[in-house]
């Protein structure tokens, strides 16, 4: 190891190295019987390295942890049920084939209006979130008949189709985006929109979850989506954040799959 | 945040050496990114930002005495066979990769993290010097000590490492 030094034939290891450098140490070495020994010992131990810390990747997360996070910011203790109603759950599922559930729009009450203070403080109030809920579910009917936020649907529906995805899944985005849009723009936190799209009879359901502001004064809202078809690795949980302007979208920055025995498992 | 657990998992039980250590780091970590999510700039790296916090949360608590900074639980979790690999081969692998642990424990803290985050994790050496705080350079000579001394600590025995390669499932 005269010509060479550890770092570079670390870093050629790692394949840090531009071609030009390892094309160099690919001379050397072929000259250096040590710095030979050496890189096979370097690709080996990497590879025990990774192998002897790789298992926890695979043990299944402590349900504490969890919980930290979905939780951590939440200085009130939530009832077990307000995440997810289970009757909107119900609702969605029993809806027939083609059927559509409508929800009011806006209602005039505005989730953001909770929203204040430095950081990440909540916004949630129990006693307006109580108020709007009882408000927002007794707007939800089952049946036919005209759909009051229909317009909203059809204005921001135009944008959301995207051509390369699985053609019957993106003919739900346009109501699924719909009542994103609307949910974290219009609802308090626990209050769901429920989408349903028709032509498919597939439906979903929209619930923020908490809000809080970023230091720099933009909006940024948790929440779950439940959905009547969905795969176990689609995510069920996100934070999206309010684009700066009179008209801003909501656009998200984080979606996960949470495991937590708060969301219902629904199961087609 | 969730969906990053497992790895930030993985990262914590490789600084701290034990499982029960590892998941209060995290979630000390997780409580102060959450405390913090305003500082985090959407659009970066989410793992980088919370690996970041955590070594500084471990590197704080190793300072006022909290942590030892080294120890291996006694309980190894890698009991499972590969398939198809006799009980020999796989005693031995574990003992090899059970050897392996104990000398990342060994090393200095500022070498165990920079090792984790480029073999572990995957990171460049750039992304690892953005996640420290650290320049370049001081990735690649961390990084080097590190490899050779883990070299030194099991490369002793090839027949081992080689048997614990073969044994990969």
């Amino acid at each position: 190891m005269k010509q060479l030094d550890a770092s570079t034939l670390v870093a050629y290891v790692d394949g840090e190295l531009d071609s030009e450098s390892a094309t160099f140490v690919e001379t050397l070495l072929a000259e250096d019987a040590d710095a030979s020994r050496t890189l096979r010992l370097l690709h080996e131990s990497a590879f025990l390295i990774r192998a002897a810390h790789n298992h926890v990747i695979h043990e299944t997360v402590p349900e504490h942890l969890v919980d930290t996070v979905m939780m951590a910011v939440e200085t009130e203790t939530r009832p077990a049920d307000s995440i997810v109603p289970q009757h909107l759950v119900n609702m969605i599922l029993d809806a027939p084939e083609g059927e559509e559930i409508m929800v009011e729009p806006a209602a005039g009450f505005s989730g953001l209006a909770e929203a204040k203070g430095p950081g990440i403080s909540m916004a949630r109030r129990r006693s307006i979130a109580a108020m709007a809920s009882a408000a927002a579910f007794a707007a939800v009917m089952l049946g036919g008949g005209f759909l009051l936020g229909q317009y909203r649907i059809n204005d921001s529906g135009q944008t959301a189709g995207s051509p390369q995805v699985n053609v019957v899944a993106a003919m739900d985005n346009p109501w699924r985006e719909a009542a994103f849009q609307e949910a974290l723009e219009t609802k308090a936190s626990d209050i769901a929109v429920i989408w349903t799209n028709p032509e498919t009879g597939y439906a979903g359901a929209i619930i923020p979850v908490k809000t809080y502001r970023r230091e720099d004064g933009t909006f940024c809202r948790a929440f779950r989506t439940v959905e009547t078809k969905t795969g176990p690795q689609q995510p069920n949980f996100g934070v999206a954040c309010r684009e700066q302007g009179p008209q801003g979208l909501w656009v998200k920055t984080v979606e996960a799959v949470a495991e937590v025995g708060t969301v219902p498992k629904l199961s087609f | 945040m969730i969906a990053l657990l497992p790895r930030l998992r993985r990262f914590a039980r490789g600084l701290t050496g034990s499982e029960e250590e590892a998941d209060d780091l995290v979630q000390a970590a997780c409580e102060r990114a959450i405390q913090r999510i305003g500082q985090w700039q959407p659009g970066t790296r989410l793992d980088s930002w919370m690996f970041r916090i955590m070594q500084n949360l471990w590197i704080d608590a190793i300072r006022v005495g909290k942590l030892r900074g080294s120890h291996l639980s006694l309980v190894d979790p890698e009991g499972q066979k590969a398939p198809g690999m006799d009980g020999e081969q796989a005693t031995m692998n574990r003992l090899t990769l059970e050897a392996v642990r104990r000398g990342v424990q060994r090393l200095p803290p500022d070498q165990r993290s920079v090792l984790l985050l480029v073999c572990v994790e995957g990171c460049s050496y750039k992304e690892t010097a953005e996640t420290l705080g650290i320049p370049v350079g001081t990735v690649m000579s961390r990084l080097s000590r590190a490899r050779l001394a883990l070299n030194r600590m099991v490369g002793g025995s090839e027949t081992s490492i080689l048997a614990a390669k073969g044994g990969e499932a």
